[in-house]
């Protein structure tokens, strides 16, 4: 075919290959899930004090010689309170990114008129959101020595911020195996029930759980279409099927799905004992020349921690 | 298994000194038990625990000093014969479908209606079960709010023996016996002194 045409090749008389500016849209789309969902929850990040750990002081034991008396009666021994402090660490996280020479002079230093996006920058922008994920599913592990996690935490055994909780008993959360593999209302209701009165005396504000554990309550609590299920429809209202995106609550505590989070547990939290301690804060730091490149390194310390892990409980076992 | 006088005691030292005797000699006398020490109140129960496992905070925080006194098993039994001790210890399970162990989780663990439960460091199985669900442990660190519903057989076989036993315990001693009455003598753990399979020396 003669003419100018679209099917031929770069470089062939006519063709429009050379005077296209591009295929590709002029931006980055992101395809890599890296979870950025789970720092926040822990509020504005606490920094150390100084030394290795972050240190919280816990008051533990009363004043036994608290009682009644009646008159005359003689004076008793006097008592005192006891405390302990938990010693809370941080782990270290990095990366390293090396830049040609090249590199720089091809991108025009990442000029718009050159690259469809700036490539340098997004070494730095899409390492310092590795870090994050890095960080997020560190905190959201079994971990009791740093990297410290949330499961390492809410449990009932181990050592943990160098406090044993089978010596310890005051600093173990509750736990509990579900009833059966499958969860169940009352299996959140025993948790509840117990964390929530002495000695625990937990103020539960979310329940983290994964996709499949909501899945699975919901199931638990009926599906539209299914026999014997619980929820009726509203004749007057739209149809809704009800799905695993609608909000969920146990009373009025949110149950939260967490992406990453452990499949087979469901966590009751008060979000008010944990906080994300600062050990350093996430800088860049240029190390100079190698060669014809530049390195440079993104350093950061961060630690989560728990005030009072007794405020808190677990759910585990839940495969099916 | 702790006097008066030690809940009493004003000065901590003294009083860390006086559990540490209290407990020394309920181990040389076969009487002791995880329960006394779970039901007692705060620091005798840290007090004690700190020096079965070789603990002290005297400095303000934990260290460790010496090996664990105690962590041969202990046998628990429900108090309702259709209960099941359940436990969960950390693990992993392989991937499904492949060979690739997945992340580390809880695994369950159903160590039936009446069991030797192991107490070793760190995870102290036993001491766990007591602390969530031992009777009566949780009746009284709850201020009865809750009940436990797994018993230290040491504790109800001492208690149910002594003269003024409360009924349930009397009820409850009677009821496992006739229950576990055909069982292996391996599992009758007794309070004799000394005996080297048994939870406590």
């Amino acid at each position: 075919m003669a003419g100018v045409t679209a099917a031929a090749a770069s470089g062939v008389t006519g063709s429009i290959q050379d005077a296209l500016k591009s295929q590709a849209a002029f931006e980055l789309q992101e395809s890599l899930f890296k979870n950025n969902e789970v720092l926040g929850n822990f509020g504005t990040p606490v920094p150390f004090t100084g030394g290795s750990t972050m240190n919280i002081k816990h008051h533990y034991a009363g004043n036994a010689s608290v009682g009644t008396y009646s008159e005359g009666d003689a004076l008793g021994s006097p008592g005192s309170q006891a405390y302990l402090t938990a010693l809370w660490p941080a782990q270290y996280y990095r990366a390293q990114i090396q830049i040609t020479g090249h590199v720089i002079d091809q991108t025009l230093n990442g000029s718009s008129t050159a690259v469809f996006y700036n490539q340098i920058e997004a070494e730095f922008t899409l390492a310092m959101e590795d870090l994050i994920d890095r960080v997020s599913t560190d905190c959201l592990g079994t971990g009791l020595t740093a990297p410290v996690g949330i499961q390492g935490i809410v449990d009932s055994a181990g050592t943990i911020a160098s406090i044993n909780r089978s010596t310890y008993s005051w600093f173990q959360a509750y736990e509990t195996a579900g009833g059966t593999t499958t969860v169940a209302v009352t299996d959140l209701d025993g948790a509840m029930q117990n964390s929530g009165d002495a000695d625990y005396a937990a103020q539960v504000d979310q329940i983290w759980t994964s996709w499949k554990q909501k899945n699975k309550l919901k199931g638990a609590l009926g599906n539209p279409g299914v026999s014997n299920n619980s929820y009726l429809q509203s004749p007057a209202g739209p149809l809704n099927t009800s799905g695993i995106t609608s909000d969920m609550f146990y009373g009025n505590v949110p149950i939260k799905p967490i992406r990453d989070l452990t499949n087979s547990i469901f966590l009751g939290l008060t979000m008010s004992t944990f906080f994300l301690g600062r050990m350093r804060e996430w800088k860049v730091e240029e190390l100079g020349k190698t060669d014809d490149s530049t390195k440079y390194l993104i350093t950061g310390a961060w630690g989560l921690g728990c005030k009072n892990p007794k405020k808190n409980w677990k759910v585990t076992t839940l495969t099916a | 298994m702790f006097d008066r006088s030690v809940f009493q005691e004003p000065v901590a030292k003294r009083q860390r000194a006086a559990v540490v005797e209290a407990v020394n000699k309920a181990i040389r006398n076969g009487t002791f038990t995880y329960t006394d020490v779970l039901m007692a109140d705060e620091p005798v129960r840290t007090y004690a625990l700190e020096h079965i496992d070789g603990c002290t905070s005297e400095s303000g925080s934990s260290s460790q000093v010496s090996n664990a006194l105690l962590g041969d098993p202990v046998r628990l039994v429900c108090l309702n014969s259709k209960h099941t001790i359940k436990v969960s210890r950390w693990g992993t399970r392989r991937i499904w479908g492949t060979n690739e162990q997945g992340p580390s989780e809880k695994i369950p663990l159903d160590l039936g209606t009446d069991a030797l439960v192991d107490d070793r460091h760190p995870e102290r199985i036993a001491r766990g079960v007591l602390r969530r669900n031992g009777w009566p442990i949780r009746n009284k660190l709850s201020r009865t709010a809750n009940d436990g519903s797994v018993v230290e057989w040491r504790w109800l076989e001492r208690e149910a023996n002594e003269k003024d036993a409360p009924p349930e315990v009397v009820e409850h001693y009677r009821a496992i016996m006739e229950r576990t009455a055909s069982q292996a003598p391996a599992k009758q753990q007794t309070k004799s002194a000394g005996a080297t399979a048994s939870a406590h020396p």
